[in-house]
């Protein structure tokens, strides 16, 4: 292959390189010393984390060979001009428009271009770029405010400028790249792996299978079950994607080279996909069926004879689908030998668990540092397999190592949050109190347990902020062959999933009992002289402000007409209203509580919906220190709009994931994610906890979709409520 | 994601370019904008011997106006057709498909020949091309030739190019201003799960030269023959634009998948089918 030499212009400098032509521009900028890199998020040209100005223009240099670019001239967000870049930099501060900051500077570059300077100018700009953490709406209030602060350049102080580092821009000379071989099947035995031709490829400097990992340290990562998850498998794999074999060569591009050169031979074995099949009789597991646990919480007897006395009984089941939190930065590390000390830069949300972790698996204390993330969501809390073969492979030759997934390998392997079926009843008296709760839950973990939430831990806020007397929980942890995982979510453990089934619940009562769904609520609201309540499953509530909080939501968002509006309406789209309520915070006391109002208008001819308005009000259990609701809050809303409109990660019935890239795997956009109104209750003091706006918006919005369309009888709609599935609902064509 | 090794060759005009392509067979293959292909690249799913970028190939990139005929240039980019004056007062359809293609920054390097010569089953450009009528115009080591939108898809990613000839030109000899692409999508940036374009006149209340195509229902995009039998010669009201998307409707053949079940799809088209008739229809009184 003959390499070619390439010329362009970099943010005003001339750059010559000898490059192999498959060099894709993105890799390019990245290696030049100094200045923005452009980031990889996707692969797939559909984050834009990538992206910079090509003679002007703002394009995906994921997406483009470096040799694509010569003789013409690339700016990256480095090379702005800096009056705008300033302005931009403080208005992004300003409005907290830079969450973790990785997706920031291609926003800036394509937000600074936007033909059109209003709010869905700038929505259109930037449709091409994915944010995780902020919901867009302080990306466009700050790319709308930019322009005046290109007048005040030089006279202000550059606003704090997050000099923002993450673990794909720490740079060391000599750097090697590891790669990882995975399974494409997802349960299979392996019969035989042949590596010589991978070790002897150009620039490949290792090749690790199994049997290279026995005498040093352990081979499995200890799992919560005292199991252990292999670093690499041995003679079984089981959910596709599973790590095999791994190659650690000059540059990312021999190393998978040499990844296509190992052969291995599988026998492949019938596949568990989904609860039924892993309760069912297929089972590959020697102990009890496919359970990992099952648990019991609550007073059985108790619940039942509050059941038994119940005027009315509603049941519902619903699935929380497979989620993943989706960060746009992947899971990577940078091994390297310091001092003696072996040090691992990572990506991971609990740096002393995986210190710890890391240093039993390789016998040998190893430091683990965390630069910035690139946005976590629960699913940086593992210890994943990569770690510790970059860290070992860095021991062994002494050069520190690269370790980074692509997006598909981030998607279909690190843990998910959901895959939750619920079947609950809620008993109720004649005037609507709720009188008990019973709950049958499984959950799926795939095909290890690495999941460290025990379900009592996770299962106890089954009845949110409600005054339940009993409730009754069984849980079953199954395992299937799919990725492991199970609670790497954004909201507290499983309150999102506990939060969806009790509102649905709620509205299914309110509609039997012929009363509006918000006064089945107030009924039944922890009143705020119940400070202090001891609920059955053993949460402690502060409930001071809940119902005061709920009519907050209801008075902005206008209740009482859109329910008018709604009973006149004729023609044209429906509309559906739909409240949630929950409980923010987790541990013992759930310290903040949130009401969550939708209206949503539904397209019945293609099931298409979009959100009129959404409105939250929250009460964070302040005591006057202030709190300062940025980004977050709206990211966490369209975290959980995103749950409800699309992301779900799909098996075929032979394991294959149907969802690894952001092709399949649908966030939300800055044209799909609405524009979210917050209220505070208290003025927003006390403390903001991780993710809450994420646990109620999911099933607002699933109550407001099927409110829609309850004067048709339809049958109800689980999330993600996809344009076909309501189209099949309001059709009631319900798909086998 | 990185791509596999290959050659790459930039070459300065289209008999360059052919000579390459004659030269190299099989192995070749042509860069335009790169959108569809790099990521097949990346994802080595596609892995050529060699890389023909047409991108450095002056001429190429244009919109013609011949009065009554437009052409445009096969590496003319997506979103330099979105910002054509000419086609959104000749032939609007080309700018209601080149504004919802990907996302605005994938417009800028995407093009229209490399779209329409990678021939997805659910792409956007074959759609419109069968309403217009349009023609390929393709070189190749045999000289030139004229391709009908008809005959320019054999199938699933199988243009009717041969490996030594090069798409050119997109030539549109009778415009309509009464066309109109419509596209359902699950979010920005995603494929259609029905693409519906639409051309066709009015004359005298009647509807003349009616043309209706699809996409992302068959294994390739096609004229819904029945529609168009439908709509010819008829007088223009909303219950024949029911009529065609019925015979639309029938006429398809989707398959299921993340985006919808087959009769989901089907009544999709129906949908798409009436909006499209009556946006295109619209124009008339623009």
């Amino acid at each position: 292959v003959r390499h070619l030499l390439i010329e362009l212009t970099v943010d005003g400098e001339q750059v010559r390189i000898d490059a192999d032509p498959r060099l894709l521009l993105v890799d390019l900028l990245r290696a030049r010393a100094g200045g923005a890199r452009p980031r990889v998020g996707c692969d797939t040209s559909h984050c834009g984390a990538c992206a910079v100005l090509l003679d002007g223009l703002p394009i995906k240099s994921c997406t483009m060979l470096a040799v694509q670019a010569g003789g013409r001239t690339v700016t990256t967000a480095g090379g702005m001009d800096p009056s705008t870049a300033l302005g931009l930099r403080q208005a992004f501060a300003k409005r907290g428009a830079a969450g973790c900051g990785y997706c920031t500077p291609g926003m800036m570059l394509v937000a600074a271009g936007a033909a059109e300077l209003s709010e869905q100018g700038l929505r259109r700009a930037i449709s091409g770029n994915i944010c995780r953490c902020t919901g867009y709406d302080t990306i466009v209030r700050a790319g709308l405010e930019a322009p005046s602060h290109r007048e005040v350049n030089g006279r202000v102080d550059v606003a704090p400028d997050r000099s923002v580092s993450f673990v794909g821009e720490l740079a060391p000379p000599g750097a090697l790249h590891l790669a990882i071989l995975r399974s494409p099947l997802a349960h299979a035995r392996v019969t035989a792996i042949d590596t010589e031709a991978a070790r002897s490829a150009a620039g490949v400097m290792a090749v690790i299978i199994a049997e290279d990992l026995e005498g040093i340290g352990s081979l499995g990562i200890p799992t919560p079950l005292g199991e252990q998850r292999p670093v690499l498998a041995t003679d079984r794999v089981q959910f596709q994607g599973q790590e095999v074999a791994a190659v650690v060569a000059e540059d990312p591009y021999l190393a998978e080279d040499a990844l296509e050169l190992i052969e291995i031979e599988y026998e492949p074995l019938p596949a568990v996909v989904g609860a039924d099949a892993a309760l069912g009789e297929a089972i590959p597991r020697p102990t009890e069926g496919n359970v990992w646990y099952r648990w019991e919480g609550g007073d059985a007897a108790f619940t039942a004879e509050a059941f038994e006395g119940a005027a009315l009984i509603v049941f519902a089941e619903t699935i929380y689908p497979r989620i993943h939190g989706a960060p746009l930065e992947t899971s990577a590390c940078l091994a390297e030998v310091d001092g003696g000390r072996l040090v691992v830069h990572a990506t991971v949300e609990r740096p002393e668990e995986t210190a710890d972790a890391l240093s039993g698996l390789l016998s040998e204390p190893v430091e683990v540092r965390v630069p910035d993330l690139g946005g976590g969501f629960g699913t940086k809390r593992p210890v994943y397999p990569g770690y510790v073969l970059a860290a070992l492979a860095a021991r062994q030759l002494g050069r520190p190592v690269r370790w980074a997934e692509s997006r598909s390998e981030h998607q279909a392997t690190t843990t998910f949050g959901g895959d939750v079926r619920m079947r609950g009843e809620l008993a109720l008296a004649g005037d609507g109190r709720m009188l008990a709760l019973r709950l049958d839950v499984i959950c799926d973990h795939g095909a290890f347990l690495i999941d460290d939430h025990p379900p009592e831990v996770a299962w106890r806020s089954v009845a949110g902020p409600y005054d339940v007397p009993t409730t009754h929980v069984r849980v079953t942890g199954v395992q299937t062959n799919t990725s492991p995982g199970g609670t790497g979510s954004r909201t507290p453990v499983r309150t999102a999933e506990s939060c969806l089934l009790i509102e649905r619940l709620a509205d299914l009562a309110a509609t039997r009992l012929g009363i509006d769904p918000t006064d089945l609520r107030r009924l039944n609201l922890l009143p705020s002289d119940r400070r202090g309540h001891r609920s059955p499953a053993s949460l402690v509530h502060h409930p001071s402000q809940y119902r005061r909080t709920l009519e907050v939501a209801l008075s902005r968002i206008g209740y009482e007409d859109l329910r008018a509006e709604q009973a006149g309406r004729r023609d044209g789209p429906l509309l559906g209203i739909g409240v949630s309520t929950f409980l923010g915070g987790f541990g013992d006391r759930p310290s903040s509580f949130g009401a969550c109002v939708a209206a949503v208008e539904v397209d019945a001819e293609t099931g298409r919906w979009q959100v009129r308005r959404m409105v939250t009000a929250l009460d964070l259990g302040g005591d006057g220190s202030p709190v300062t609701i940025d980004g977050r809050i709206d990211g966490d809303l369209a975290s959980g709009f995103g749950v409800a409109a699309f992301e779900r990660i799909e098996y075929d019935e032979d394991g294959n994931c149907m969802s690894s890239t952001f092709m399949d795997y649908l966030v939300p956009g800055a044209l799909e994610t609405p524009r979210f109104e917050t209220v505070s209750v208290r003025g927003f003091s006390g403390e903001l906890q991780e993710g809450i706006g994420a646990v109620g918006s999911t099933a607002a919005l699933a109550n407001a979709v099927n409110d829609a369309l309850s004067h048709l009888d339809a049958p109800l709609v689980d999330v993600p409520l996809t344009a076909a599935a309501v189209w099949e609902a309001v059709h009631k064509e319900v798909a086998s | 994601m990185y791509p596999a090794r290959f050659d790459y060759e930039a070459p300065a005009s289209v008999s360059d370019a052919i000579e390459i392509l004659s030269a190299r067979g099989d192995g070749a293959k042509v860069l335009a904008g790169g959108q569809s292909l790099i990521p097949l690249l990346k994802l080595r799913f596609a892995a050529p011997e060699v890389l023909v970028d047409i991108g450095r190939i002056p001429g190429l990139a244009f919109v013609r106006r011949d009065d009554p005929a437009l052409s445009v240039g096969a590496t003319t980019t997506h979103a330099q057709i979105e910002a054509s004056k000419t086609l959104s007062e000749r032939c609007p359809v080309f700018i209601d498909a080149a504004a919802v293609i990907a996302d605005p920054l994938v417009r800028n390097l995407g093009t229209i020949g490399g779209s329409v010569v990678h021939a997805d089953p659910a792409g956007d450009w074959s759609a419109v091309l069968l309403a217009v009528d349009a023609e390929a115009r393709v070189t190749g080591s045999r000289g030139e030739r004229t391709i009908r939108a008809e005959e320019l898809v054999l199938g699933p990613f199988t243009p009717a190019l041969e490996p030594d000839e090069l798409l050119t030109e997109i030539h549109v000899s009778a415009p309509k201003v009464t066309t109109a692409y419509e596209k359902l999508m699950r979010r920005t940036g995603d494929f259609a799960t029905v693409g519906v374009a639409v051309s066709l006149r009015v004359v005298d209340g009647r509807l003349e030269e009616p043309r209706v195509a699809l996409t992302a229902v068959g294994p390739q995009p096609f004229r819904s023959l029945n529609a168009e039998q439908a709509l010819a010669g008829a007088e223009l009201n909303e219950d024949l634009f029911s009529q065609a998307a019925d015979a639309a409707a029938t006429e398809c053949e989707p398959a299921a998948d993340a985006r919808g079940s087959i009769p989901y799809k089907r009544e999709m088209v129906r949908v798409q089918v009436r909006r499209a008739l009556r946006r295109a229809v619209r124009r008339r009184e623009e």
